[in-house]
C-alpha cells in the first residue's frame, strides 16, 4: 500500500503504553507472537479475530473474545484503540495483537481468520466487500450496509469469495425469536398480513460547531468512504446514527433489529417489495436531521402483507409491546402476536416461551447458540449463519428505501427484477452514494 | 413569487433561539420545494450566514427544491441551472460541495459540462468526480475522461475506478482494494 511508508510506525508494547503521546500517535504495528497458522482453521483451532471498531458494540464484542484469541485491534480513534489494548493485556493476553488503525493492515494479515466489523455504517459494506476479497469471514454489525448499491455489493461479494459472513442482528438467536417464529409459521395465528413495528423517536440535538477534529482522531479515515464534511463534535462515534448520511436514524438502527426479526418470524426474508412511502416530521433545529416522528408502510407481495415502521413523536404517548418501549405486532386472520424488544433483548408472553410446542410434522426451528457463537461454528462448517448476507442486506434495504422516500418526499415503487425505483430516475440515482477514494466499490 | 420567496429567506434569516423561532425556520424550509429557481440564489447566500441555524435551513430549503424538481415528470432546468450559476469563486467551498452534491442529484449534461472543471480544483475535484459518477448522462463520461490527462498523477486511479464503475469499456475495474 502506497499510504503504508505514510501510516506504519513500529513501537514496542512498552512505548505505546507509557508515553502520553500514545493517544496522538500515528498508527502503529507491533509484532504478533506465535498466533501465525497456515490454513483454515480445523474444527479444534482456535480462531483469530481483528477487530474493526472499538467504540460500544465493538468492545463489547472484544470482551467476547477469548483474549487468545484476539489478533488485531483496529480504530480511528488512538484513545479507543490504547483503551482496548490496555483492556486485552488486563485480561491476561501474553501476545502483542496487531494494533492499526488502517483495517487494512489486519486483511493482510494471514493469521487472522475473521474479522469483527463495528465501525460507524458507512463503512460497513467496504470493510465487508474487501475482507472477503482477502480471504477473512466476517461479522458486521447492522445494519449492513448504508446504500441499495452496497447491498449488492456485498451480497456478490460474499457469495464471489465463498465467505461466511454474519450479519449483527442477534434478535434472531434468541430463544424468543424462535417461538414466535415457530408460533406463527405453524398458523396459531393464521396467515399474517400486517405487521406493526413501534419504537420512540429519533433525538433531537447537535449544537456544536464544526472544528478541527481531536489529535487523536483521524478524521479523514473515520469518514472514508462517506463524501468529505467537516468534523462535528457531535457527529462522532455514537451519535453518528442521528445524521441522515452517516446513520439514518431509528429505522436503520433499531429498526434493522425489528425488522431482521419481522422477517425471520415470517420466513419472509425472500420477500418481494411493491412500494414504500413514508411521511414524517423532523428535528426543528440542530445538527441531527433524522425524523423524530415517522410513519413508513411497506407493500410486499407474493405473499401480500404490510409492515409499517411507527416512530412516535415526543408529543405522543409512547407505545409499549410488552411494556418494552420498541417492538411488533404481528396482526394474523386468527389472533395477533406481540414480540416486545427486537435486538438481544427480544421477548414475548411467557404462556408462548415457555407453553407453547410446535405439533409433530410442523415447523420446528434450531436452537441457536447464540449469535456470535453461530457465526463461529459456521466458520468451521462452511454453512450458512443465521443471518445471511442476503438476509442483512434485505433488511438494510427496507430501512434504507424508508428513509429515500422520505428525503424525497415521494411513494417509491420498487422492481425486484431489476432493483431499481419504477419511473423515479432521481431516486436511481440516490440508490448509491459514490465512494470517496481511494474506498472504491 | 418573488414576495414568497422573500418571506422563505426572511423566515430562516430568523436567529432566535426560542422554540418558536426553530419552528418558524423549520416550517419555512421545509415548504420551500414548489418555489425553484429563483429561490435558489439567496438560500445560497443564506448557506454562509453566521449563524449555523440559518445555515442549515437555507441547506435544507435548497435540498427541497432539489427533490422537488426531481419528480417525475418535473421541469428541472431552471433549477439545474441556478444551482450551476452557484459554482463561481465567489461562493466559499463548503457551499460549492453542497452545489456539486446537488447537481449530482438532478444535473444532466449541461451540469456536467459545468462541474467538469472543478476536477482540476485541489479542494473540490473529489465530490465533482462523485457527482459526475452519478448524472447518468455521457457528457459526464466524457468529463471524466477529459479530466484523465489534465489532473495529478497520482488521481488518475479514482478517475479510471469512476469510469469503470460507469461501465466505460476498456478500463477493467480493480476489484481488489485492500493492496
Amino acid at each position: 500500500m502506497a499510504e503504508q511508508a505514510r501510516n506504519a510506525h513500529v513501537v514496542s508494547r512498552r512505548t505505546f503504553l507509557g508515553t502520553a503521546a500514545a493517544a496522538a500517535a500515528a498508527p502503529m504495528v507491533l509484532p504478533t507472537g506465535a498466533l501465525a497458522r497456515p490454513g483454515r482453521p480445523g474444527p479444534n483451532d482456535r480462531l483469530v479475530f481483528g477487530h474493526i471498531g472499538l467504540g460500544g458494540m465493538g468492545r463489547g464484542h472484544l470482551g467476547g473474545t477469548p483474549v487468545e484469541s484476539v489478533g488485531a485491534l483496529c480504530d480511528v480513534d488512538a484513545s479507543r484503540l490504547s483503551s482496548a489494548l490496555v483492556d486485552v493485556y488486563k485480561r491476561g493476553a501474553r501476545h502483542d495483537p496487531l494494533v492499526c488503525r488502517d483495517f487494512r493492515y489486519i486483511l493482510d494479515r494471514k493469521d487472522i481468520d475473521a474479522v469483527i466489523v463495528a465501525a460507524p455504517d458507512h463503512w460497513h459494506a467496504v470493510m465487508t466487500v474487501y475482507a472477503c476479497q482477502a480471504g477473512k469471514d466476517v461479522y458486521v454489525e447492522k445494519p449492513a450496509c448504508r446504500t441499495v448499491q452496497e447491498c449488492r455489493a456485498m451480497n456478490e461479494a460474499v457469495r464471489r469469495y465463498r465467505r461466511v459472513v454474519q450479519v449483527g442482528s442477534q434478535g434472531r438467536s434468541t430463544a424468543a425469536a424462535r417461538k414466535a417464529a415457530e408460533f406463527i409459521q405453524n398458523g396459531v395465528i393464521g396467515r399474517v398480513d400486517r405487521v406493526e413495528a413501534f419504537h420512540y423517536p429519533s433525538p433531537v440535538g447537535g449544537t456544536a460547531e464544526d472544528s478541527d477534529p481531536p489529535p487523536e482522531l483521524d478524521w479523514d479515515l473515520w469518514l472514508g468512504p462517506h463524501r468529505w464534511v467537516p468534523y462535528n463534535v457531535d457527529c462522532v462515534h455514537f451519535n453518528f446514527r442521528w445524521k441522515f448520511s452517516f446513520g439514518g436514524g431509528q429505522i436503520k438502527d433499531r429498526g434493522a433489529h425489528i425488522f431482521s426479526v419481522a422477517l425471520f418470524v415470517l420466513n419472509r426474508d425472500d420477500f418481494t417489495l411493491e412500494s414504500v412511502e413514508a411521511t414524517g416530521e423532523l428535528p426543528p433545529g440542530g445538527l441531527w436531521d433524522c425524523p423524530t416522528k415517522y410513519r413508513v408502510v411497506y407493500q410486499f407481495r407474493n405473499p401480500a402483507w404490510t409492515l409499517v415502521w411507527n416512530q412516535t413523536g415526543s408529543d405522543e404517548p409512547m407505545v409499549k409491546i410488552l411494556g418494552h418501549s420498541f417492538g411488533a405486532r404481528y396482526y394474523g386472520e386468527h389472533g395477533e402476536l406481540e414480540v416486545g424488544g427486537g435486538d438481544g433483548g427480544t421477548y414475548i408472553i411467557p404462556e408462548i416461551q415457555h407453553g407453547y410446542t410446535p405439533p409433530a410434522g410442523g415447523v420446528h426451528i434450531p436452537e441457536s447458540p447464540g449469535h456470535r457463537q453461530n457465526w463461529e461454528e459456521c466458520i468451521r462448517t462452511r454453512k450458512d449463519p443465521l443471518m445471511t448476507i442476503e438476509a442483512g442486506t434485505g433488511v438494510s434495504l427496507l430501512c434504507t428505501l424508508g428513509n429515500l422516500s422520505f428525503r424525497l418526499g415521494r411513494k417509491l415503487v420498487w422492481d425486484n427484477e431489476n432493483f431499481c425505483c419504477v419511473g423515479d430516475e432521481q431516486a436511481n440515482r440516490m440508490l448509491g452514494e459514490p465512494q470517496r477514494g481511494p474506498w472504491h466499490l | 413569487m418573488s414576495n414568497q420567496i422573500e418571506v422563505l429567506l426572511s423566515a430562516l434569516e430568523n436567529t432566535g433561539t426560542e422554540p418558536a423561532d426553530y419552528m418558524a425556520r423549520y416550517n419555512a424550509w421545509r415548504s420551500a420545494g414548489p418555489l425553484g429557481a429563483p429561490a435558489v440564489a439567496g438560500l445560497i447566500r443564506l448557506m454562509t450566514h453566521e449563524n449555523g441555524e440559518v445555515r442549515r435551513s437555507a441547506s435544507k430549503a435548497v435540498e427541497q427544491i432539489v427533490v422537488v424538481a426531481g419528480r417525475p415528470g418535473a421541469e428541472r432546468s431552471a433549477v439545474c441551472r441556478a444551482l450551476a450559476a452557484q459554482l463561481g469563486e465567489d461562493v466559499p467551498v463548503a457551499v460549492r460541495r453542497e452545489v456539486i452534491c446537488w447537481l449530482g442529484m438532478l444535473g444532466g449534461s449541461d451540469e456536467a459540462v459545468a462541474v467538469a472543471p472543478l476536477l482540476e480544483h485541489e479542494a473540490l475535484r473529489e465530490d465533482a468526480r462523485l457527482a459526475l459518477e452519478r448524472i447518468p448522462d455521457p457528457a459526464a463520461v466524457r468529463a471524466l475522461e477529459n479530466a484523465r490527462s489534465r489532473v495529478p498523477k497520482d488521481y488518475r486511479e479514482r478517475i479510471e475506478q469512476s469510469l469503470a464503475n460507469r461501465g466505460r469499456r476498456g478500463l477493467r475495474r480493480r476489484m481488489i482494494f485492500w493492496k
